[in-house]
C-alpha cells in the first residue's frame, strides 16, 4: 500500500522552526521520560490502558511457582506433591503463603524467588490464574509458544492475539502502538495485516549519526517502504527500514535508562520510559528465557523467577539501589503486566529437574483498587492421589477466555474469535 | 531437464542464497555459461577429512586465546570469507542451525561447540544418517539438551523430543507421540561427558537395558550401539526425507507454505526428499537438484518464492565486496544486534527464518552493519570507487555498482532511494565524491534487492 506519507521530524527540524523546537526537547529533568516526544499529547492516547506482557519462555514449572502446602479443596494435592518430588518440592516453611481474605482454604503459596510479587499480592495489586492451557495441548516448546502467542489452539497460527489488536486498531506502518524490546518481533505483535515494532533499547541512533549527511541518506532509505506488494516479503523488508527510520527519529532523544544487571528490569524500564512518553503506546513484550529445567531446577528456576520478580517490583515501585524511581501514580492506575510461559511441567521430578508438561498459572499485575479482581482465579490443577499421582495436571482455565477477560475489560477490545471472557478476573 | 545458460540474475541468486553472495568476478565468470556448471562448481569440494587443516586452526584459536566468544566468531566468518569452497560453509552454518546448539554458563563451553563446528563441516555435504549419529552423542549437544544425564533410573526427555521434533520428524504432520519420546528417552541412556576432552563416554551400568518400543518398532538392548537402531527407526519414516528437505529449501530457497508435508506438498521439498531416498541420505546430490532446480534458479519466480538471508551471510558477502578482513572486531557487535552471534543461537530451534529476520531492530543493526563496512571500503583502495554519475544518469550509469555489489539488478524503488540521495547530496557543503560512494553502498547494503534474495 503507498499513500502520502506524514511529515517527519527530521524534515521539521531542518526547517525554520528547529531552533525554536530544540529547547523543548531538552533536557530531561524531571520525570523520567517526559517530554521527549516528538508530537503534541493526544488524549485519546494518553489515556489508554497498558499491557505489558512478560514471556517466560522454556516452559515455567507451575507447581514450584504456585505451591501446595497442605491438602485442601478435598484432595491430596500437598500429599501427592512431597510424595513425587522429593527433592525439588519445598516445604511450606520454605514458601511466601498466599493469604488474602479467602485464600486460607486453598493452602497455596508463592515460590521463595517470588517476595516482591507476593508483596504485591498481599496489597491487592495481583491476580493468579491458576491451571491455564489450551485444548489439544503440545509437548513442543514451539508449537506451546506459537499457540500462547497467538492465542490460535488447534489450528495452524497466523497471527498473534495482541497483533489482531493492532489490525483492528489499524495501527499505522511504525507507529509506536506496540513495542517488544529485544531482538525479536514477536510472533503476538503480528497481526494478519499490520503489526508492531521492536527496539534493543533507547535512545535510538544510526551509527553514523544523524548529520545532514546522515540526513539525506535516511531520507532516502525511507523510500524503501515504498516497495512493491507483488513482492511481499521485499515490501515488507522496506517497510521496516521505513519504521527504522521513523523510530531513531522520534526516539534519538529519549532518555538513556539506567542499566542494572538484571536485562528484564533493563527491558521493563525502557518500555516505561516509552510509556511515560506520548506516542500513544499501549502494548509492550518482554521475553526471559531459563524456565527450561529438565535438570537442576531449583536454583535455575529461583534465578529466573527472581529476575522478573526484581524487575516487575523495579517497574511498578522503583529500585532505589539502581537509582530507578517508583512509576508515576498516574501511569500506575492505567498499566498492567500479565506473564506467560509456553508449558508448565511434568508433576514429578525427573533427576534433579521436571520434563515438559501441561497447565500453569499466569500472573496479572495491576493498580490496586482497578478493574483487576486480586486474589487466586480458577482451581488449582488436581494433581491426583498418592496412590495414583497425576503426571500432567489436567487445565482448569482455557488461555483464550483469560486473553478474552484482557481484551474486552482492559484495553476494551474483545476478539471475535473468542467466546467469553474468564469471569470474576474483572471487577 | 534442459541445460538452460546462466543469466546474471541467476548466478547473483546462486551465490546470493549458497554462497555468501557473488562477486563482480563470479557474476562475469558465470554468466553466459551453463548454469548447471556453476552449480558443479559450487558441489566441486573435496573430502573435508584429507583437509586436515581446520582442526589445527581451531586447536591454535583455543590454544592462543582461550575461550574467547568473538575471536571465534571472526575466525568462523573469516573462514566463509575466504575459503575457496563457499557452500561448505555455507551448509555447515545450516547445519549449525539446524542442530542449534549454544554456549551456555550451565554448559556446554565455546570449546566444546567449536569441536562440534568441525563435525558438522564433517559431515555437511555428507551423509545425514552419519550426521545423526555423530550429532547424538557428540559432547556439545549431550550438556545442552541433558542427555549426560539421562540415566536408566531418570531418563531425560529432551533430547528425545527435539530430536523427534526438530531435527528429524517435524511436525506438520506429527507422527509420533508423548510415548515414543519417552521411549527413545530410555534408549540414549547412559552417556555422559568426559571433561577433560568433552568427548562421550558410554556407561553401561546407566543404560536401560529394557526393550524399548519407538514408532511401532521394538529396539532390544544394543549397548553403546543401541542410539543408531533409534536412528534408523527414525529415518525410515516417511515424513523424515520430506522434513531434511524442507528445512533445506526453507534456508536455501523460499519457505513453502504447506502445513502438511503429505497433503500439501511443495514440488521442490518433495524433489529434494526422493534425492535424499535415492541415495540413502546422502547430502550432496540432495542438494545439487534442489540448486539445479528452476524454483530456486528464477529469482523472479511469484511472490513469496525468495529468502531473507541472515545477518551472517550478509556480513560476509559484504567484506568480499569491500574485502574486508574479520581479524577487525568491528563486526562482531552490529551482528550480536542484528540477532545472530555464532555459536550462540538463541534456543534449539535455531534463529528466524525468513521473516523473522525482519524487524525495526534488526534494521537499524544491519544500517550500522553497511555503515561499518562503508568506513572499510573508504580504506582499502579502489574497489567501489568508480565515480557516480549525474544524479538523473544514476540508472543509466549504476549499472557497475549492480554488479560490484554482486546483484543482477535492481528493483525500481532502490533505484529511486539511489536518486534521491545523490539528488539532495551532491553538491552540498562538504559533500565528496567519496562520501556520495558510501552512501550508494550503505543504501545498496541496506535494500530490500540485498536483504531478500
Amino acid at each position: 500500500m503507498g499513500g502520502s506519507r506524514g511529515i517527519t521530524r527530521r524534515r521539521f527540524l531542518t526547517g525554520s522552526a528547529a531552533l525554536a523546537a530544540l529547547p523543548t526537547l531538552a533536557p530531561f529533568t524531571g520525570r523520567i521520560g517526559q517530554a521527549f516526544a516528538a508530537t503534541a499529547p493526544d488524549p485519546a492516547t494518553t489515556g489508554r490502558n497498558r499491557l505489558v506482557v512478560i514471556f517466560l519462555g522454556g516452559g515455567n514449572d507451575g507447581l514450584n511457582t504456585v505451591v501446595p502446602t497442605d491438602d485442601a479443596d478435598g484432595t491430596q494435592r500437598y500429599s501427592v506433591y512431597r510424595q513425587v518430588r522429593p527433592t525439588i518440592g519445598y516445604a511450606p516453611s520454605a514458601v511466601l503463603p498466599l493469604d488474602r481474605p479467602g485464600d486460607a482454604a486453598h493452602a497455596l503459596a508463592l515460590s521463595p524467588a517470588l517476595p516482591r510479587l507476593h508483596g504485591m499480592y498481599q496489597e491487592g495489586r495481583v491476580a493468579v490464574v491458576q491451571g491455564v492451557d489450551y485444548p489439544s495441548h503440545s509437548f513442543s516448546h514451539f508449537v506451546g509458544m506459537d499457540t500462547w502467542q497467538s492465542g490460535q489452539p488447534e489450528v495452524a497460527p497466523d497471527s498473534g492475539w495482541l497483533g489482531r489488536h493492532l489490525d483492528r486498531a489499524g495501527v499505522g506502518v511504525g507507529e509506536l502502538r506496540a513495542v517488544a524490546v529485544g531482538y525479536e518481533l514477536p510472533l503476538i505483535f503480528r497481526g494478519r495485516e499490520k503489526q508492531g515494532v521492536n527496539l534493543p533499547g533507547i535512545p535510538l541512533s544510526f551509527a553514523d549519526g544523524t548529520q545532514a549527511i546522515g540526513d539525506a541518506r535516511h531520507d532516502a532509505a525511507e523510500l524503501f517502504g515504498l516497495h512493491s506488494s507483488a513482492e511481499p516479503l521485499r515490501q515488507f523488508a522496506g517497510q521496516m527500514v521505513e519504521s527504522t527510520v521513523d523510530l531513531v527519529e522520534a526516539l534519538e532523544n529519549a532518555p538513556a535508562t539506567p542499566t542494572t544487571v538484571n536485562p528484564v528490569t533493563n527491558a521493563l524500564i525502557t518500555a516505561r520510559v516509552l510509556l511515560e512518553g506520548q506516542f500513544g503506546l499501549e502494548c509492550v513484550y518482554v521475553r526471559i528465557d531459563g524456565f527450561d529445567t529438565h535438570a537442576t531446577q531449583v536454583p535455575l528456576q529461583e534465578q529466573a523467577l527472581g529476575t522478573v520478580d526484581q524487575a516487575i517490583g523495579a517497574f511498578f515501585d522503583g529500585d532505589a539501589a539502581n537509582g530507578i524511581a517508583p512509576m508515576s501514580a498516574d501511569l500506575k492506575a492505567r498499566t498492567m503486566v500479565m506473564t506467560c510461559s509456553e508449558f508448565g511441567r511434568r508433576v514429578g521430578e525427573n533427576g534433579g529437574g521436571t520434563d515438559h508438561g501441561t497447565a500453569s498459572p499466569l500472573f496479572l499485575v495491576g493498580p490496586a483498587g482497578g478493574a483487576l479482581v486480586p486474589g487466586l482465579h480458577g482451581d488449582h490443577p488436581d494433581l491426583g492421589t498418592t496412590l495414583a499421582p497425576a503426571d500432567n495436571l489436567p487445565p482448569t482455565t482455557d488461555l483464550r477466555s483469560v486473553y478474552q477477560a484482557v481484551l474486552q475489560n482492559w484495553l476494551h477490545d474483545p476478539d471475535p474469535l473468542y467466546g467469553a471472557p474468564m469471569p470474576g478476573l474483572f471487577a | 531437464m534442459s541445460d538452460p545458460i546462466a543469466s546474471r540474475a541467476h548466478v547473483a541468486r546462486l551465490f546470493g542464497r549458497a554462497a555468501f553472495g557473488a562477486t563482480a568476478t563470479d557474476l562475469d565468470g558465470w554468466a553466459g555459461k551453463p548454469y548447471a556448471a556453476a552449480v558443479d562448481h559450487l558441489l566441486a569440494v573435496p573430502d573435508p577429512t584429507i583437509r586436515p587443516v581446520q582442526t589445527d586452526e581451531v586447536n591454535f584459536l583455543l590454544a592462543q586465546n582461550g575461550a574467547n566468544a568473538q575471536v571465534a566468531q571472526q575466525w568462523w566468518l573469516a573462514r566463509m570469507k575466504n575459503t575457496p569452497y563457499p557452500l561448505e560453509e555455507r551448509m555447515t552454518l545450516f547445519w549449525h542451525d539446524h542442530w542449534a546448539t549454544s554456549v551456555h554458563p550451565e554448559g556446554p563451553p565455546l570449546e566444546y561447540v567449536m569441536r562440534q563446528n568441525q563435525t558438522l563441516r564433517k559431515h555437511s555435504l555428507g551423509n545425514f544418517r552419519a550426521m545423526c549419529q555423530a550429532m547424538t552423542i557428540d559432547g556439545a549437544m549431550l550438556q545442552w539438551l541433558d542427555g549426560d544425564v539421562s540415566t536408566v533410573n531418570n531418563p531425560n526427555e529432551n533430547y528425545a523430543r527435539e530430536f523427534l521434533e526438530l531435527f528429524t520428524l517435524g511436525t506438520f504432520p506429527q507422527v509420533y507421540t508423548e510415548h515414543d519420546i519417552r521411549e527413545a528417552a530410555r534408549v540414549l541412556t547412559g552417556w555422559v561427558v568426559d571433561p577433560g576432552t568433552g568427548q562421550a563416554r558410554f556407561v553401561t551400568g546407566q543404560h536401560d537395558k529394557g526393550d524399548k518400543v519407538v514408532l511401532g518398532t521394538t529396539i532390544t538392548n544394543g549397548e553403546a550401539e543401541e542410539y543408531k537402531a533409534l536412528i534408523d527407526v527414525v529415518l525410515a519414516q516417511s515424513v523424515a526425507p520430506k522434513f531434511v528437505a524442507y528445512k533445506m529449501v526453507q534456508s536455501l530457497a523460499y519457505a513453502p507454505s504447506t502445513l502438511n508435508l503429505f497433503t500439501q506438498p511443495d514440488p521442490l521439498v518433495d524433489d529434494v526428499a526422493a534425492a535424499l531416498v535415492k541415495n540413502n541420505w546422502e547430502i550432496k546430490p540432495a542438494l545439487r537438484r534442489l540448486l539445479v532446480n528452476d524454483r530456486f534458479r528464477f529469482p523472479d519466480a511469484p511472490a513469496g518464492k525468495q529468502s531473507v538471508r541472515q545477518p551472517v551471510e550478509i556480513a560476509v558477502h559484504a567484506a568480499k565486496i569491500v574485502n574486508a578482513s574479520f581479524d577487525d572486531n568491528s563486526y562482531v557487535p552490529p551482528l550480536t544486534r542484528a540477532g545472530q552471534q555464532l555459536f550462540y543461537p538463541p534456543n534449539v530451534g535455531g534463529w528466524p527464518v525468513g521473516k523473522g529476520w525482519i524487524s525495526t531492530t534488526t534494521a537499524l543493526a544491519r544500517y550500522d552493519l553497511a555503515y561499518t563496512f562503508a568506513i572499510v571500503r573508504q580504506n582499502v583502495g579502489p574497489l567501489l570507487r568508480a565515480p557516480l554519475p549525474p544524479s538523473t544518469d544514476i540508472e543509466a550509469g549504476g549499472g557497475q555498482w549492480i554488479a560490484a555489489m554482486g546483484l543482477g539488478y535492481l528493483r525500481p524503488t532502490t533505484l529511486g532511494a539511489l536518486k534521491s540521495y545523490v539528488r539532495s547530496r551532491r553538491g552540498q557543503p562538504g559533500a565528496t565524491e567519496d562520501e556520495l560512494q558510501s552512501g550508494v553502498f550503505i543504501l545498496l547494503a541496506t535494500s530490500p534487492d540485498w536483504e531478500v534474495m
